[in-house]
């Protein structure tokens, strides 16, 4: 019985306040005061959709033995590199094992739930096991469009499996059409869409209604039977509008967080999902439809096991865990749209060493330190002499995990001459739990907000950006531990 | 009337890497390579080191413009650790000081060692 065994989510912290958006931008286009409602999802000048689906994938397979799972599936229309498989960083930054399949799904925003289907069938025809699926979205509009407005950043994670499923996967009908109401070309950086009211009209008016009919049929069953139906479409009066025509009750539409996150492309339908899954209970039938270049619906049913995972952060955790980001241009400099002037020290030109990366990859992207097999002690980065004094023991370490352990800052500063986009740069020592101690960027807080001894989880970040060679390189930044209440 | 360093210096033991392309290395591993070699060949341990020269040039892509990361690869707290750099003389420049600073009786037992991860730079 195929069907998904757990679930992550992430929304990066910041939140900008789509007002404040209009008042630097309304100028140039005073219409787009109709999307000026609540607030935007920004990722942090270190996140991209790589790290956003890292930090949901950790989520799904937190408690999980990292060496049952047997694939990756990726998805996003916002991937750091076009030939560099971005689900293998995923699949390193989150631990997995070397001997897995991985691969990218993009192209269409239904990519999302085209890689949860592919990870289905993998799991249904017992060829593949604990599959983790995950989606992220990182889609930036020009300035003064009603793109920028709009889309938000998140993502959302579930890992598939033949055993214990939370909610059984009970069929599927898609739909697909070269409908171009999105696009972007190969060097596009800022999305293009054509007239809102043909996307509504002959989008979704016809194919949310076709992919859910569709399903309905195929399995004779009726749309009152869901507990939850999952859409995409955050167009109000066209939600309105579907809800009506297909006696989608008020209580089983699904919320699409357009006021708290915004439209996050590939990883809509999964965010909604998850966030649904937070809620449901045995026997719950949930409907999930994607929708871009056509649509995926899913047909699910919550089983007893929803009542083991009712503790998982998801995606309500992330929603509460949230900042006010109280100023327009430096989301624009975060996403390279302004270039910001980072001084002298910005410009040094710092090479990717590739096969240094490749040495040290499992340090790098999956933060694995050494334990000493003779006296236990934890450390990090991996050494060839045992770092304890009394030990000393050479050529004697196995792999130890740090990404998965809580830490506690011994030192920090704050430094404004060190280039970076957000400034200060804000590092120090963090010595964790167990053993073991390293320097680290802190991310996600601000200098005044740090204290010796305050407890930090470990965050995948992107550690830099070479301009000149289009690369995005990564490592682990700590986050201070807050209180979420 | 300076009289030189003969007969004054001896060299206890020597250890060397294995050569190759050693893709599989950091210069640190390599110094780690060379100084369990060389301390088994002096028939000494690692605390009757007093102090440590370290040779390395090319160090933006591997060491470092410092001398800690051989007390760090090696793990020798508390005692001195001088990195030197002369071109293709590095390495004997360490040498040189190591024998020098035993020679002027400021120590008995001193660590010379020259390292140089070249592959990684494309």
């Amino acid at each position: 019985m195929a069907g998904i065994c757990s679930y992550g989510g992430y929304v990066p912290r910041y939140r900008l306040n789509r007002m404040l958006v209009y008042q630097a931008m309304g100028w140039m286009n005073p219409a787009n005061i109709a999307n000026a409602k609540g607030e935007k999802a920004v990722a942090n000048f270190d996140e991209d959709s790589i790290t956003m689906a890292v930090a949901a994938g950790l989520n799904a397979i937190e408690g999980m033995d990292r060496s049952s799972f047997q694939a990756v599936y990726f998805a996003s229309t916002t991937m750091p590199y076009r030939e560099r498989l971005n689900a293998g960083i995923v699949s390193a930054a989150l631990g997995l094992n070397d001997h897995i399949r991985t691969a990218d799904f993009s192209g269409g925003l239904k990519a999302g739930t085209t890689a949860l289907l592919s990870a289905l069938d993998g799991a249904g025809s017992k060829n593949l096991n604990n599959i983790v699926v995950t989606a992220s979205e990182c889609r930036l509009g020009k300035p003064s469009s009603s793109q920028e407005m709009i889309f938000g950043d998140a993502a959302a994670a579930v890992v598939v499996g033949d055993e214990n499923v939370i909610a059984e996967f009970k069929g599927s009908y898609s739909v697909t059409y070269d409908f171009a109401d999105h696009f972007r070309g190969q060097s596009t950086k800022f999305d293009r869409q054509w007239e809102d009211r043909w996307i509504r009209d002959l989008g979704f008016d016809q194919f949310i209604p076709e992919a859910i009919n569709g399903l309905l049929n195929k399995y004779s069953i009726k749309i009152d039977n869901f507990a939850k139906v999952i859409y995409d479409c955050h167009y109000v009066a066209a939600r309105n509008k579907l809800n009506k025509l297909l006696g989608i009750a008020p209580e089983a539409d699904q919320p699409n967080l357009q006021t708290e996150v915004g439209q996050s492309g590939t990883a809509q339908s999964l965010v909604m999902l998850v966030n649904a899954l937070e809620e449901a209970r045995a026997g719950d039938k949930i409907l999930v439809v994607s929708f871009g270049s056509g649509c995926d619906a899913l047909y699910f049913e919550v089983t007893e096991n929803i009542e083991k995972q009712k503790n998982r952060n998801g995606i309500s955790a992330s929603l509460t865990d949230k900042a006010e980001l109280d100023n327009y241009t430096k989301y624009l400099v975060w996403r390279n749209i302004l270039p910001g002037d980072a001084g002298l020290r910005s410009e040094e030109d710092t090479w990717t060493r590739w096969s240094a990366l490749w040495r040290s990859r499992k340090m790098v992207l999956g933060l694995w330190g050494a334990k000493c097999k003779k006296c236990g002690s934890p450390q990090i980065p991996p050494q060839h002499v045992c770092v304890n004094a009394e030990c000393g023991a050479v050529g004697e370490m196995e792999d130890y995990l740090f990404s998965d352990k809580i830490g506690h800052i011994a030192s920090f500063t704050g430094d404004m001459l060190a280039a970076s986009l957000n400034p200060p740069a804000i590092y120090g020592q963090v010595e964790f739990d167990g053993g073991g101690k390293m320097m680290f960027d802190f991310t996600d807080c601000n200098l005044d907000e740090l204290a010796t001894g305050m407890p930090v989880c470990m965050s995948f970040r992107r550690k830099y950006y070479d301009e000149k060679r289009d690369i995005s390189g990564y490592f682990w930044k700590a986050v201070p531990i807050k209180e979420v209440k | 009337m300076a009289d030189g360093i003969k007969d004054k210096v001896a060299i206890l033991g020597m250890g060397c890497t294995r050569f190759g392309e050693r893709w599989e290395s950091y210069a640190d591993d390599l110094a780690a390579e060379a100084f369990v070699e060389g301390l088994e060949d002096a028939a000494i341990e690692k605390k009757e080191i007093q102090a440590a020269y370290i040779g390395t040039h090319i160090d933006e892509i591997n060491v470092g413009k410092a001398a800690v990361p051989l007390g760090v690869a090696l793990k020798l707290p508390y005692i001195p650790v001088t990195r030197t750099e002369n071109y293709c003389a590095t390495a004997t420049e360490a040498f040189r000081a190591a024998c020098y600073s035993v020679a002027a009786g400021v120590y008995d037992i001193v660590l010379a060692l020259g390292v140089e991860k070249l592959k990684d730079t494309g």
